[in-house]
């Protein structure tokens, strides 16, 4: 069968597209040749098959979801969103000081006014004239002092820079160090530095330039320390997320990661706990052996070390041997790892060294080997972007709330500890990802009031 | 409602195939309509406005669809096939219901096909309104159901042998 006689007889089902010689040309065709009759019978009952296929109907309770959901459309076309809500209220506050402040004005300006007729009268004395010009010289110096005062103490006070649901805000710090801040996240710093270091406090997920001083800048968080001199890093600690951690990256320079202890000895003791479970009897022999072996060098650079600062202002905070603290919070697999910790040990305790493209994370007060990272990855956040490496979907769901101020809740939750890999360098809105993510790993996802349910696979 | 819900169940499902997806176009379709509802003059009627925000909401979607499997990377669909045959002999074609396994084929035609197919050969419109509804020439049309038809003669070419006993 020729393509001319294929098409010919396709084109014959479609709305007399063929025209009277075309059409007798096909009859003739038709009764000469079997293949073509054949042909003729399976696209009827294909066109016969489609046409009867129509899935007519959604699930039941379609009509009642699109008529809330119309309902609801509606109320927020008329409703300021949750995102702009922080900006109204703060211009709210912007202006109530000003009609207070506008009322103030006119309220002294009235007295000062009735004082200044009452008293008009007694201007003929000279000597009332000389009395009132000292009160009023007194109480301006009084004013100025006391405003000083003020604004010093305004001045010195520790400021906190929170950013709302589903924006970002940089922050320059008064040593011109740059802050990018991602939604959610909440930063502290001092008025004024306090002698020796640079510390902030930062609760969420920022980037930070460090201008390069002599004193060292530490970002705190939740779990950790994080040591710099002058370098640019991405830090991530939600203490909200289900498992809290502080995920340090470098891009450029060289920070120190150390965990944060509030008892100390206790800590050493889940370490050694932690370090048992996890090394096997033959391996952790070989760390022992190592790390006494290195326990003699790292002794000895301490020995040259002691009384100066180490590493530019991270001073150990004991005595015991470097090697020892080493080999308490890395016993991992990889010896590459095991002697990075030794290497660095020598600073503080516990802590862990980047160098540019390595990342590292601090979970309750085990700091893990810093490791390679993909910088863009990381950084994605900062032009919109949106990724994840083998995130649990617990953590995944909980950045989505805080980029796009939407809730999103798994019922089940198994759910939350599957694992994701997902690059979206443009996420166009919260719906987008979710799709995203329940296309690829089978589950479903249905709208609530204020964002997304994610539910398993209907099959499962 | 219900009488343009089967309208536009039949227009999303065809497009996007059953599933959540095609239901969140469905209820997209009916939001959107409702707020277009000032602008909407009453020319050629409900049923071809809603087909056509129907169509162009199913697009968009595979348009989605087709960027979101550039960019993932998940270990969960390293395993998955990107495209599996819609009948695998005759056995498989007994095992399916008939409506699933002509989904299945449809959905394995290119948008621009699949949209021709839905419209013309599923919903009943007729060529040329099938070329209003997608803003192309007739032509196009007819080429484009020329070319899909044959795709699916061969998907699922077992069903539509003479022999077949479903």
């Amino acid at each position: 069968m020729k393509d001319s006689e294929m098409e010919l007889l396709l084109r014959s089902f479609d709305d007399d597209d063929l025209d009277a010689s075309e059409r007798r040309r096909l009859e003739d065709l038709l009764e000469q040749s079997a293949e073509l009759r054949a042909e003729e019978i399976r696209l009827r009952r294909l066109r016969a098959v489609i046409s009867g296929s129509a899935a007519d109907a959604f699930e039941p309770d379609f009509a009642d979801r699109v008529m809330t959901n119309v309902a609801r459309a509606s109320m927020a076309s008329s409703r300021v969103p949750r995102t702009r809500k922080a900006h109204d209220h703060a211009a709210d506050l912007r202006h109530a000081p000003d009609r207070h402040s506008v009322g103030r004005v006119v309220e002294m300006g009235e007295r000062i006014s009735g004082w200044m007729a009452g008293t008009a009268s007694s201007r003929a004395s000279g000597w009332m004239a000389v009395h009132r010009t000292v009160w009023m010289a007194g109480g301006a110096a009084t004013v100025i002092v006391l405003l000083i005062a003020v604004g010093l103490f305004v001045r010195i006070q520790p400021k906190t820079m929170s950013v709302p649901y589903g924006e970002m805000q940089m922050v320059e710090l008064r040593d011109g160090s740059l802050v990018e801040l991602s939604g959610g996240s909440t930063l502290t710093y001092p008025g004024k530095w306090e002698s020796g270091e640079r510390r902030v406090r930062l609760d969420g997920e920022a980037y930070f330039d460090v201008i390069r001083q002599d004193v060292p800048f530490v970002v705190q968080t939740f779990n950790a320390d994080v040591t710099v001199l002058g370098t640019q890093f991405n830090v991530r600690a939600w203490e909200d997320d289900p498992v809290p951690e502080t995920a340090v990256t470098l891009a450029a320079g060289r920070v120190a990661v150390t965990p944060r202890r509030d008892d100390q000895k206790d800590d050493r003791a889940n370490a050694r706990r932690m370090a048992a479970d996890r090394a096997d009897g033959d391996r952790l022999e070989a760390d022992r052996a190592d790390a006494d072996r290195a326990d003699a060098d790292v002794a000895e650079r301490l020995a040259d070390d002691r009384g100066s600062r180490a590493y530019d202002g991270v001073s150990r905070t004991d005595d015991r041997p470097a090697a020892a603290e080493a080999y308490e919070y890395d016993l991992g697999d990889d010896r590459q790892a095991a002697e990075s910790m030794l290497s660095m040990s020598r600073f503080a305790p516990g802590a862990v060294v980047l160098e540019p493209g390595q990342t590292t994370s601090v979970i309750a007060d085990s700091a893990a080997a810093p490791r390679s990272a993909s910088i863009d990855r990381v950084l994605a956040w900062r032009s919109g972007g949106l990724a994840f490496v083998d995130q649990r979907l617990g953590s995944v769901f909980k950045t989505i709330e805080r980029r796009f101020d939407v809730d999103v809740e798994p019922l089940d939750p198994a759910i939350r500890n599957r694992l994701l890999t997902y690059l979206n360098p443009f996420p166009e809105s919260a719906e987008e990802v979710i799709s995203d993510i329940c296309h690829t790993l089978d589950l479903r996802y249905r709208r609530t009031a204020n964002g997304y349910e994610i539910l398993p696979d209907a099959t499962q | 409602m219900e009488r343009y819900e089967r309208l536009v169940a039949a227009t999303v499902i065809g497009m996007l195939g059953r599933g959540a997806e095609a239901e969140d176009v469905g209820q997209k379709t009916f939001i959107k309509f409702y707020q277009a509802l000032q602008q909407y003059r009453g020319e050629g009627g409900v049923a071809p406005y809603l087909t056509r925000i129907a169509v162009n909401l199913s697009l968009n979607a595979l348009d989605r669809r087709k960027r979101r499997r550039r960019r993932f990377a998940s270990r969960d669909a390293e395993d998955l096939p990107a495209i599996e045959p819609a009948v695998d002999g005759e056995r498989d074609a007994r095992r399916f219901d008939e409506k699933d396994m002509v989904h299945r084929a449809i959905q394995q035609l290119n948008p621009d096909h699949r949209s021709v197919v839905v419209l013309r050969m599923i919903n009943g419109y007729s060529t040329k309104e099938t070329s209003e509804l997608l803003d192309v020439p007739v032509g196009t049309v007819l080429s484009r159901l020329y070319r899909a038809q044959q795709n699916l003669r061969d998907l699922l070419g077992p069903y539509l042998e003479d022999d077949y006993e479903g």
